[in-house]
């Protein structure tokens, strides 16, 4: 077997060669434009460019990661995200575009640092609220027909069913027949929201009388492999089940 | 049966324009966006999209789009030319494109990302990209060859460039 030599000049060649090749530059007569090693989930890299201003630069990512959140239909989440990311880094949001004026040449690498992290960071916290809206959303929708099919039963919101570890979970939309009880929990396709889910579900499962779990998808299609995830601990059904399918759920 | 499951049908059916491609300016963007035929039918939420930036001669998107009756879209396919962003697939994909970045001309291609055993697209919007050797072209030729990719026949249809005169944004 060939070892590494400590000093091996190939190895330290090829790692100084990939750092080289984690950021690059392009330069222009009056704009320069970085790629950052930062990547959105959507495999697209984040790139910001430095604009001479006189003495001064400019410094934007120019509302390429607006776009790449258009692609995903989360763009108007993200526009009203961003001006609240931003204030703690200094950074302005406008016309889609992280920016930060007014920078001085000693000061370029912290601008391109905070545009950066501004944009990576409002990308994350928009996928992460898209997630939760659309739970809303069908909790909503979901309560209004549970209420409908369910006129003998008792039909409620954020329902606090403490589970096995003694956690006092809330589900979004709980049948109750008695002390009989059915969870309808929506859940997106996002880990966060799955994971959130399998959590409580595998918590009150383990009660001596566990409740019947329903989690609720817009798409099973959506959850992808995940579904295999949700269905160890919950009934998967989806939100366009048919009302007499439904019916027959909690009864 | 799910939109989803339609989009093999619908990327690879013979297309056609149903409207004019007209270029908008829209904030910081330029955009065309045209509604597609199939078999003499504009396909209800089926559409073609143009992006540019107001950077000129680069960063150009050429889409195929798909909406459902939810308002909820769908790209099934995107080519980046000239791009200003690199793309990595990380490591998924074909075995040569892993921890690859992509810094030229690239596909989100349609085939890569449709998982078929599952009649699904992966999420993340189109995460999976290969090289396209398209950035020597001129924009006008890289819409054509977006449109032959899409199976959008244009006939005489001519495409006009983005107009990118900098006075658009600054006026």
């Amino acid at each position: 077997m060939v070892e590494l030599r400590t000093h091996d000049v190939s190895f330290h060649l090829a790692v100084e060669r990939a750092v080289a090749e984690l950021v690059r530059l392009d330069q222009g007569r009056d704009e320069a434009v970085i790629h950052l090693p930062i990547w959105l989930p959507s495999g697209t890299g984040v790139t910001v460019t430095v604009r001479r201003k006189g003495q001064l630069v400019e410094v934007s990512d120019d509302g390429g990661t607006y776009r790449e959140a258009e692609d995903s239909m989360m763009h108007k989440s993200f526009a009203r995200i961003a001006p609240d990311i931003v204030t703690d880094l200094g950074v302005t949001y406008e016309v889609k575009a992280f920016t930060v004026r007014d920078v001085a040449l000693d000061r370029i690498a912290g601008a391109v640092a905070a545009v950066a992290e501004a944009a990576k960071r409002t990308f994350d916290v928009t996928v992460e609220r898209v997630a939760e809206r659309r739970s809303t959303e069908v909790n909503d929708a979901f309560y209004d027909r549970l209420r409908s099919l369910y006129r003998e039963a008792k039909v409620e919101r954020d329902f606090v069913i403490r589970g096995a570890s003694q956690h006092e979970w809330k589900f979004s939309n709980v049948v109750s027949f008695g002390e009989r009880r059915t969870i309808f929990e929506a859940v997106a396709p996002f880990h966060i929201s799955i994971y959130s889910a399998v959590t409580k579900f595998q918590d009150v499962r383990q009660l001596d009388k566990p409740p019947s779990r329903y989690a609720v998808v817009q798409d099973k299609d959506e959850l992808t492999d995940l579904i295999g995830v949700l269905s160890q601990v919950s009934n998967v059904i989806e939100t366009r089940i048919p009302d007499t399918s439904l019916r027959k759920l909690a009864s | 049966m799910g939109l989803q499951s339609q989009f093999p049908g619908l990327y690879a059916a013979r297309k056609t324009f149903a409207g004019q491609l007209l270029w908008t300016v829209e904030n910081r963007d330029l955009r065309l966006q045209c509604p597609l035929e199939i078999a003499d039918v504009t396909v209800e939420g089926l559409e073609f999209i143009g992006r540019a930036t107001s950077q000129p001669d680069k960063a150009c998107h050429f889409m195929l789009r798909a909406t459902d009756t939810r308002g909820n879209y769908h790209l099934l396919e995107r080519i980046d030319w000239r791009p200003v962003h690199s793309h990595d697939n990380k490591g998924r994909g074909p075995a040569e494109l892993r921890h690859v970045i992509q810094r030229t001309a690239h596909a989100h291609a349609f085939e890569m990302n449709w998982v078929k055993s599952e009649d699904r697209l992966l999420t993340g919007g189109l995460p999976l990209a290969a090289p396209v050797d398209i950035d020597g072209l001129e924009v006008v030729d890289a819409f054509k060859y977006a449109a032959k990719r899409f199976n959008i026949v244009t006939g005489k249809m001519t495409f006009p460039p983005p107009p990118w005169e900098p006075d658009l944004f600054n006026g």
